[in-house]
């Protein structure tokens, strides 16, 4: 099996392309799990984590999956500890001029409910290439939108 | 109704969760850190230092391996030196995660929830991390790995034993039931059995309810839960024992004899000159408007048997939740875990050890609410492995390593470098080296050490 890093590249160079590539769209799906006050944290310990412990972004086999896999576990974990508590209505309701109600009801969606409607309905990426950057599986996504839907519909169609 | 969203309302929420996401903020500091590699309060070294400190490295880890080895071949000094050692440091203010640590442990990544067994030459990995492909991994020193096999799509491995050049793996298969839009409507669990004669590259695969399976002097046993559906009115459950001569085909060899009204659950097996079926045993359930499902009885007791016929239970001091696959026989006694709360829901934990199967002695390992979750023997040395029950908040989940020389006295193994948040599930060990596994937020970690 082939290591998943290979000190002998040099590393510096891809870290700065990976970084340039993927840091918009990293701090944009961070915002939407943990909110704008957290977002830039989350990524922060994300990059430093991997740094720490495969001495470069460029040693992962597939950086982009990873980054947003470790991003929304990093989220998860910090709404579970409390660490984030995002989307709060107040916030919502001074930041989002377009419908806060329904704002409201996706922040209070959880987290990787949230990470399948972001992605399919804003990035609008298909089903399956939600599934990679989730790591999880296309039918579970499907599951996962399934429920939003159910959820939104509350305010959406109400 | 369409199953999707109306049009407009999808318009909508596409314009929320821009507005959302415009709110992200530039964070320009994040830019230093990456491409000017460095991370706030941390230096990393010249590729130069890298390299050389992963020389020192690799040649530290070897030494023990050559010392141990009588004859050693080029494949296991040259080869089996792990290309993940190679990110050792020399600067003591950067945090080495694969190198070998102060305490002698390298640490490396593994696929998340992988169970592991020791082999006639190495180690036998199964992992399964996003139910699709269950793979097999094999390694002769717990460092380099290579792929072996599968189990196939769905397959989630939960104990995996080794006996005479036979693997067999105990778990279930796992499948998304689906509506006919194709909507998921849940998960089918089968549980299954599978096994393996050459390590892990073609395997047969049977049907069978087992939880826990330990090899023995003629094969393998296993053990499992059967439910009795005959009477509506009652949650019954009949503990099972099976018996395998290679691990393919699979005997019936008993079940509890429970009275009217009474329920038995298998839950643990593991042989000590016979085999000891751990489990619980008590009135079950009502079902009718009692709207409960746990079936699980409340007393602990013992089954002994020679692996054809069953004895009677045993009364047993055990207080608590058997854990799975977390009975072993060790020189001082055997030893178990177990949690209190609900089966599932742990809130404490603790230790036992008895001479005879039947009555427990509670062992003082480390105060504080830890669940136990694996037990190796190694020679006089036992290393339990375990973690925080409660996530406490802090800045990491603690874990830990504890060993004892005599079943009595444990002290805590320092691992240094183990990522935080990582919950140790399984501890094993070869001829050579012991290792340890476990699951940190994003994956799996592994981590090992020559055998002293």
């Amino acid at each position: 099996m082939q290591p998943k890093w290979d000190l002998t590249r040099d590393s510096g160079v891809d870290d700065a392309a990976i970084w340039r590539k993927h840091k918009e769209e990293l701090i944009r799906y961070a915002t939407i799990l943990v909110g704008a006050d957290h977002s830039e944290d989350v990524l922060s310990t994300v990059v430093e984590r991997i740094l720490r412990r495969h001495g470069s972004l460029s040693h992962l086999d597939d950086a982009r999956p990873y980054l947003f896999r470790a991003v929304l576990n990093e989220s998860r974990g910090r709404i579970r500890r409390r660490r984030a508590i995002p989307w709060e209505r107040e916030f919502i309701e001074d930041h989002i001029g377009f419908r806060p109600d329904v704002a409201t009801a996706v922040g209070s969606l959880p987290e990787r409910q949230r990470a399948a409607v972001y992605l399919t309905y804003w990035r609008d990426l298909p089903v399956s290439e939600v599934a990679n950057l989730m790591g999880c599986r296309p039918g579970t996504v499907k599951r996962y939108l399934h429920l939003s839907r159910d959820r939104l519909k509350e305010v959406l169609e109400p | 109704m369409s199953n999707d969203l109306r049009e407009m309302s999808r318009n909508d929420l596409r314009r929320v969760l821009g507005e959302m996401e415009s709110l992200a903020p530039l964070a320009p500091e994040l830019d230093t850190a990456v491409v000017g590699h460095s991370i706030p309060g941390q230096t990393r070294p010249h590729p130069f230092l890298v390299a050389l400190g992963a020389a020192v490295a690799v040649f530290a880890l070897a030494l023990p391996i050559i010392l141990l080895t009588a004859t050693p071949t080029t494949e296991q000094t040259g080869e089996s030196v792990p290309s993940s050692a190679m990110t050792a440091t020399s600067s003591p203010d950067t945090t080495p995660t694969t190198a070998p640590s102060p305490g002698g442990w390298w640490i490396d990544d593994i696929p998340m929830g992988a169970v592991l067994t020791s082999v006639d030459q190495g180690f036998v990995s199964v992992a399964n991390e996003n139910l699709t492909n269950s793979e097999v991994r094999t390694s002769e020193d717990g460092m380099v790995w290579e792929t072996s096999g599968s189990l196939g799509e769905g397959a989630v491995p939960m104990d995996v034993e080794w006996n005479g050049g036979i693997l067999v793996v105990v778990g279930a298969i796992v499948t998304d039931a689906t509506d006919a839009e194709g909507e998921i409507e849940g998960r089918t669990h089968t549980p299954a059995i599978w096994t393996s004669a050459d390590r892990g590259a073609k395997w047969t695969r049977v049907e069978l309810g087992a939880s826990d399976v330990t090899a023995t002097p003629d094969g393998f046993a296993a053990v499992g839960i059967e439910r009795d559906d005959s009477d509506p009115d009652y949650i019954k459950t009949q503990g099972v024992l099976w018996t395998s001569p290679d691990g393919a085909t699979w005997t019936e060899t008993a079940r509890s004899d429970d009275p009217e009204g009474v329920s038995s659950n298998f839950r643990n097996v593991v042989w000590d000159q016979q085999l000891l079926i751990l489990g619980r045993r008590g009135p079950h359930s009502v079902t009718e408007g009692s709207g409960l499902e746990d079936s699980d009885p409340h007393d602990n007791v013992t089954w002994f048997s020679d692996g054809a016929s069953l004895s009677d239970p045993s009364p047993s001091s055990l207080t608590g939740h058997l854990d799975p696959d977390s009975t072993a026989v060790t020189p001082h006694g055997i030893i178990a875990t177990t949690h209190w709360s609900t089966p599932t829901v742990k809130t404490e934990a603790a230790v036992w050890i008895s001479q005879d199967g039947t009555n427990w002695t509670m062992l003082d390992i480390e105060p504080g609410s830890y669940e136990y979750t694996d037990i190796v023997s190694i020679g006089d040395e036992v290393l339990i492995t375990g973690y925080e029950i409660v996530d406490t908040g802090g800045d990491g989940i603690d874990t830990g390593v504890w060993s004892s020389m005599d079943g009595a006295t444990w002290t805590r193994i320092a691992l240094p470098g183990l990522p935080e948040f990582t919950k140790l599930q399984q501890v094993v060990a070869s001829e050579s080296a012991i290792v340890i596994a476990g699951d940190q937020s994003s994956t799996g970690v592994i981590a090992g050490r020559p055998r002293p």
